[in-house]
Order: C-alpha cells, then structure tokens, then sequence
C-alpha cells in the first residue's frame, strides 16, 4: 500500500527533478541502483546535500502532521440537491434564452421582408474589385503527407531529384544527393555502417536524401548534376548538398566513416538559413491541404473553406500561402455565381442562381453574403447595392 | 458524460481525499467544505464537457483546483477591501515548554505557522508535493506553472520550513 505523499521508485525516471528523487531517496521508495547514483551526486553537490537534509528533517517533522486528517462535514446528500435545482435553474435559463432568440429572429424577420428602398450591403468576404488574373494552380508534393527521412530500417533514399527538390522548397531543407555505381563497393560499405549509425540518422532530418544511379545522374542536364560529373575528376560515391532551387552547397565524395559523414553533413549546414518545419508538421499539413482540394473538386464548399482558413492562419508560410490561396479560389468561384446571376436577364434565372449559389457555399461566411444578397433581391425585386467591407 | 450514479460513486470514492487537498491549500476547514461542494457541483456541470478521455478523477481535481484559485483571489480581493480589519489573534502559547501531552497540538501549530508563514505560491507547491505526493510535474500540469518554477518553489520552502521548525525536533511526538 502506498502512503500518502510517497511514490514508487517506478515512477522515477531521468525526468524527475532532484527534489522529486531527494523525496523518494528519504521515503526509501528509490530503488538501490538510483540510490546509489543519487547519493554520488549529492557527494559532489553541496546544494543538493543541503536540500536533502532539510527535506529530511521536515519530512520527519511533519509525518504526523501529514495523517491529521479533518474530516469533512460534506455529504453526497449535500451535492445532489444543488445539483437538481441547478438543473432546474439551467432549464429555466434554457427557456428564458429561446424565448428571447424567437424574438430577436422574429424582429429580424420582419426587418428583412419589409419592402422598401434597395439595400447597401457590404461584403467583406466575396470580393467586389476588379478580379484580375486567377494565379496559377498551387500545390504541394503528396508524399510528403508520410515522407520522413528516415525510418527504423534506415535512410529512406528518395529516387527522384525533381520529386526531392519539391520537398525541400516546402519544408525549407536542403537536397542530400547520394550518387553511385553499380558493384560500388564503398557505397555498400557506407550502407551498411555510415548510414546506419545513430548519430548519422539523426543528421538526417535535416535534409530531403535522395539517391541516384550513374545512369540516372547522366541523364540530368549538365547544371542540374553534382559539379564534380562536370569536371574530370571521379570518385564514388558522390555527394552533393543543393538547396531546393538546385543551387550547390557542398560538394564531396569517396568512402566516409560515420563521424567523417557527420562532419561533412554539420558543415554543409554551416551558413544554411533555413527555417524548417517539422516532417510530422508539414505531412499534417500537407494532409489538410489536399483533404481541402479534394473537398473542393466534390464541391464540398464549406468542408474545404474550413479547412483552407485553418491552412491560412499557420505560422509555416508555404501553408499559410497555400490556405490564402485556397481560400481566394473559393471567393472568386463565389463573386463569378454572383456576377452570372446579376447578368441573368430574367428575374427568376437570377433568383435560381443566387439560390444554387448560396446553397452551395452555405456554411461559408461566402454562402451567408450570397443569401443576403439572394433575400435582398428576393424583397425589393432588384439587386442590392453591393459595397466592399474589406 | 458523467451520470448520476457515476458522479456518486466518484463522491464517496473521492470526497474524503479531495477534503484534505482541499483543507491544505485554505488551511480552513469550513471553506473546504465550501470548496468540496463547488467542485463537485462544477464537475456536475461539466459532466457533458467530461469527454472519457484522462481519469474522471483527475478531470475533478483540477476543477477542485480551479475552485481554490477562484476562491483565492476572492480572499485577496476581501483582504484588499478589509485592510482596516482588525487582524484575529494568532493561538501562540506563552512558551515553548509545553506540557508532554500538549506535543501533538503545539507541534501541529508551528508548522502550520511555518506553513503560513511561506509565499502562497511555495506553500502551493509544498503541500501538493509534500501532502498530496504528487511530483513536480504532476503539480506543473495542474497548476499551469513550468515544472522547473514549481521544482524551485518546492526547493525553497523546503529550505524555509526546515530551517523554521528544526528548533522543534526535541519536541516530535514518538512515532
């Protein structure tokens, strides 16, 4: 059984702070081994050695003082009663709440349906300007929804330097190219103690690692290859660091061992201002962007505007971009409808568009204007005068 | 969702405890009942909030502990407009040489004065690790304060109150 105010040595762990251990250390509930360690440390600690004894003594001091108990005058006969009038009152509260509700909808109604002059409404999330040109289509590499650069068999070697080129533009890292030979026997040497090494991997998060043949690397046009297949010189494997427009950054090759490797990996980042974000972060990410073009595409409006306003407000910049981008889509699909209908030239085909309009954007702030103006049309038989809240 | 015979049951499994956690952190034991049935009626409220996820009884001790702090700043509020009061008079006997039968009682007041006699912030952090066994993360978590704040207020009143009551160890009641 365990007394109040001590814990089991299982719960003590590299993360517990010193007073947590001193506690378990005096209560003897700290198994032998951390024992043992704890009283090394506070040897060399005289901070530590003061704390121990003081918690010691005031352990010892208020022992009794932990047990005296008093006991409370409180029963569950004392709760339940406030909680069924608290339940009444709640239901009162409920009903006194409706009521007023109908009543400012009721007014609102009212207010809405009666004719009169056109309106001035003001628009704040359909854009009234001048459109311009739509940008182009954006979009975002879909491996990286499950890309990490490593895993627990190893190095997960991209094969594509365009694919991994993409990559490193959205989670700001630089490329890893790897290039070998077939039969290199350095290149197998390196896989299978280099690139296996723990303090190696780690490293790895770093970049986006992609690994070419010979036969692959040929093919890639001249100011696209490592600078060392331009120039005489041969050695294998190769290894060139390029930030994600292909720029070099570091350039060697031949057999590495695990810390040579490392060092050369360190110092290819030396100068390198990058601001990178997590590889859970940006699948995630990347996850929710294409869930909200997917959405779009189906014309699921609302489920993709949530979704790109979520993207917009981001600190990671190339998804916030991609949510703004997202989001101004939709706006435009909406300001178009609303034109269509303007240009209609029967009443009732206008009516049919802002109503299919606001139908589908309805759970929008876009759908919620479109209604607006689909009432105010519907009440004074014209369009509203329409006036940009932006 | 927390129903009806769930919320008893949580009642008589935890009132006793969340009593004494309670009582520690006022130092009163009329505001811990007070306090005993606030929680408790909050988490009632909240029952639709309570989502299945954490233990229910941790889900209660952090409103238990929300209460307290509510409870807190409406003291300090009171204390603020009060300034004038007259202060009650501290139950302090005349001496230190008390009689044998007397040790439990007047050891029990000086810690409570060596208690009192802390930053509220350390005394907080002192009785959640020295009363109720929790460690400096637990408390971390549910104070909303950093874990290494909470570990050096444990730290130092751990330093005040022993160097405070060390002068009373003659006085320990055998155990």
């Amino acid at each position: 059984m365990r007394r109040r105010g001590e814990r089991p040595a299982t719960e003590m762990n590299e993360e517990s702070f010193l007073e947590d251990r001193i506690r378990a250390l005096v209560h003897g509930t700290l198994s032998e081994e951390d024992a043992e360690q704890l009283k090394r440390e506070i040897e060399s600690d005289a901070e530590a050695s003061v704390l121990l004894h003081a918690y010691r003594d005031v352990y010892a001091l208020t022992a009794a003082f932990a047990d005296d108990v008093h006991p409370s005058s409180v029963s569950v006969r004392d709760v339940l009663p406030k909680t069924r009038i608290d339940a009444l009152r709640s239901r009162w509260r409920s009903a006194v709440a409706a009521v007023l509700v109908l009543g400012v909808a009721a007014l609102a109604a009212w207010h809405v349906r009666s004719p009169g002059e056109p309106e001035l409404l003001e628009l704040a999330a359909i854009p009234l300007g001048d459109l311009g040109v739509d940008t182009a289509p954006r979009t975002v590499p879909a491996a990286l929804q499950w890309f990490t650069p490593t895993t627990t068999d190893g190095v997960r070697w991209m094969d594509s330097l365009t694919d991994a080129l993409e990559i490193a533009a959205v989670v700001d890292r630089p490329v890893l190219l790897f290039g070998g030979i077939r039969g290199c026997s350095y290149c197998m040497w390196m896989d299978a103690n280099t690139f296996g090494s723990d303090a190696v991997l780690g490293r790895f998060a770093e970049f986006v690692p992609v690994r070419l043949t010979a036969a692959q690397l040929r093919a890639l046009a001249p100011d696209e290859r490592p600078e060392m297949l331009n120039t005489p010189m041969r050695e294998w494997p190769i290894f060139a660091v390029m930030d994600s427009t292909g720029r070099p950054i570091a350039n060697f090759a031949g057999l590495h061992s695990a810390e040579q490797f490392r060092e050369r990996l360190d110092d290819s980042l030396i100068g390198v201002e990058n601001d990178p974000i997590s590889w859970k972060t940006a699948g995630d990410l990347t996850n929710r962007f294409l869930s909200a073009e997917a959405a779009r595409a189906d014309d699921r409006f609302a489920e993709a505007w949530t979704l790109y306003c979520g993207l917009a407000v981001r600190l990671e910049r190339p998804f916030a971009g991609l949510g703004a981008w997202g989001r101004d889509v939709l706006a435009r699909d909406a300001r178009r409808r609303l034109d269509e209908a303007r240009a209609a030239a029967e009443p009732e085909r206008s009516r049919e568009l802002l109503d299919n309009a606001a139908r589908a954007f309805a759970g929008t702030p876009l759908g919620d204007e479109l209604a607006r103006v689909r009432d105010s049309f519907v009440d004074v038989g014209a369009f509203p005068e329409l006036k940009s809240a932006r | 969702m927390v129903s009806s015979a769930d919320f008893t049951a949580l009642f008589e499994r935890t009132h006793v405890s969340l009593h004494r956690f309670l009582y520690r952190l006022s130092r009163n034991p009329a505001d811990a009942d007070d306090l005993l049935q606030e929680a408790f009626l909050t988490v009632w409220r909240k029952r639709d909030q309570y989502s299945g996820r954490g233990s229910l009884d941790g889900f209660l001790r952090r409103t238990a502990y929300r209460v307290y702090l509510n409870h807190r700043e409406r003291r300090r509020r009171r204390a603020a407009l009060a300034l004038r009061a007259p202060k009650p008079a501290v139950e302090t006997p005349a001496d230190d040489s008390v009689e044998r039968h007397d040790t439990v009682n007047f050891l029990f007041a000086r810690i409570r004065e060596g208690l009192d006699a802390l930053p509220e912030e350390a005394r907080e952090a002192f009785v959640l690790f020295r009363f109720e066994g929790l460690s400096c993360r637990e408390i971390s978590q549910l104070t909303q304060v950093p874990a290494k704040t909470v570990s050096t207020r444990v730290r130092r009143a751990t330093l005040l109150l022993a160097a405070r009551l060390r002068k009373y160890q003659n006085e320990m009641p055998i155990q």
